[in-house]
């Protein structure tokens, strides 16, 4: 089993690596999708080669900082992402259209402040693919937004003192030209 | 790493001035957060930065302390500067604050942002080979050459741009300028004292003037070091880059060490290119 490379394809790959969350959920995940979240697959790889001599392998590895419900999404996320892979192994593009399709649909059933907990889930979990896809995300939605727009956004106020804001505004006045309309 | 080609120079410019639209966008209704937790991570802000272009940066700095705070970081515009200007971190130190240096470059007629870590050589010609004029002074080799090397040039990144300079003859204020020059400046340039304050002095290290006729008005910089690349050579396949006959536009090739303009020329018209 240490010897085992990593599958693109999940459905090849029978072994199950089970992920327990902060408020201690159980996942059991196929391990091609595990091998996705890097933080898993050097814990994975760190317990494999304590265990090579005594020939146990315990696959339960505990999550602390990550809550089951980034985590469910992410996972889904994942195997979505590995299931495109597969299906267009030897085409790019297609690949690429596939994915946005889908990325397309999938930010359509995540509210603007689940993005939160799931960057710094896939931050923590060290899963590229996913944390870029979140982050631009959120930075397609405020991309050249009025100051206004963004508060508003992400539910802040305003605590800076009156006329210090103004002050900002003018000294990068040049940041203000041409916004985009609400 | 790729070439990096540009049909127009001005167009070029507006859309990296404009980060490109990305594949998806919220555009649910804003809702306040939920209690539970905070957008206040700062590690969340150090990478969604990373997909947003200068301004929407600093309108995110401007909503809040907070933001002001961590968004003015300057590891950011470290980060956000070499992104737009499209090139890798140079091993140099730099005397100034990224974010001072992003301001103080985004607001050019933009070709792109090169590397130099050797000498540099000039030239007027785009034809392959490039070939280093052995005369031993800068002037005797443009004149007789059109090319030169100058030694004793600031390593780091360059920022060439492509600018329109009102002729000497006429001084209307109409005029928007009709010459084009090439223009290339360190980036840290603008943002030393000396420079601020013109203390400086200056010299003209030479000219070359074109007498007969040509088709086109060009010019390059390379880094000596460099020349061979595979990517610098790319500047010398002009069916690439170059405009077509009628095409008057300018058209401007970046690569990782050089830069090159051409402007395809009417008929009957006279050239002056002088560095």
């Amino acid at each position: 089993m240490s010897n085992q490379s990593e599958s693109p394809n999940p459905t090849s790959s029978s072994n199950k690596i089970t992920l327990k969350t902060s408020d201690n959920e159980v996942f059991e995940v196929e391990e091609a999708v595990a091998m996705k979240f890097c933080t898993v697959k050097q814990y994975f790889d760190d317990e494999n080669n304590n265990n090579v001599t005594s020939g146990t392998s315990t696959t339960l590895i505990p999550l602390p900082n990550v809550e089951s419900h980034p985590l469910a999404i992410l996972i889904t996320y994942c195997k979505k992402h590995l299931e495109i892979k597969a299906n267009n192994a030897d085409n790019k593009k297609e690949m690429e259209i596939d994915m946005e399709h889908y990325e397309r649909e999938f930010l359509k059933n995540v509210m603007p402040q689940e993005l939160t907990e799931l960057i710094l889930a896939a931050n923590y979990l060290n899963f590229k693919e996913a944390l870029d896809f979140f982050c631009r995300a959120v930075a397609s939605a405020i991309q050249n937004k009025s100051v206004e727009y963004v508060r508003k956004f992400f539910g802040l106020e305003s605590d800076f003192k009156p006329g210090e804001e103004e002050k900002l505004r003018e000294e990068f006045a040049w940041s203000f030209e041409g916004v985009d309309e609400d | 790493m790729g070439k990096r080609q540009l049909q127009s120079v001005v167009e070029h410019m507006r859309k990296r001035l404009r980060s490109a639209k990305r594949i998806c966008s919220c555009t649910s209704p804003p809702q306040p957060s939920r209690s539970s937790f905070s957008w206040y991570e700062e590690d969340v802000w150090t990478e969604i930065a990373k997909f947003l272009d200068g301004r929407s940066l600093i309108k995110l700095a401007v909503t809040s302390k907070w933001f002001q705070r961590v968004i003015m970081d300057d590891s950011i515009w470290k980060f956000v500067c070499l992104r737009d200007l499209q090139i890798p971190a140079p091993p140099q130190h730099v005397d100034f604050k990224w974010f001072n240096l992003y301001t103080s470059a985004f607001d050019w007629m933009r070709i792109g942002a090169f590397l130099l870590d050797s000498s540099v050589f000039l030239t007027e010609k785009l034809s392959p080979p490039p070939k280093i004029p052995n005369e031993d002074t800068v002037e005797k080799m443009l004149q007789s050459s059109g090319c030169c090397v100058l030694d004793n040039v600031k390593s780091g990144i360059w920022i060439a741009d492509l600018q329109l300079v009102r002729c000497p003859v006429c001084e209307l204020n109409t005029c928007d300028g009709t010459m084009q020059t090439l223009d290339a400046r360190h980036i840290e340039l603008f943002l030393y004292d000396g420079y601020q304050k013109g203390s400086w002095e200056y010299q003209l290290i030479g000219s070359h003037d074109v007498k007969e006729r040509v088709a086109g008005a060009s010019g390059a910089i390379f880094d000596v070091k460099n020349l061979k690349d595979i990517s610098s050579c790319a500047v010398f396949n002009l069916n690439s880059w170059v405009g077509k006959i009628n095409d008057l536009h300018p058209k401007a090739m970046i690569t990782l060490h050089a830069v090159a303009v051409n402007t395809n020329l009417q008929e009957n018209d006279g050239k002056e290119n002088s560095k």
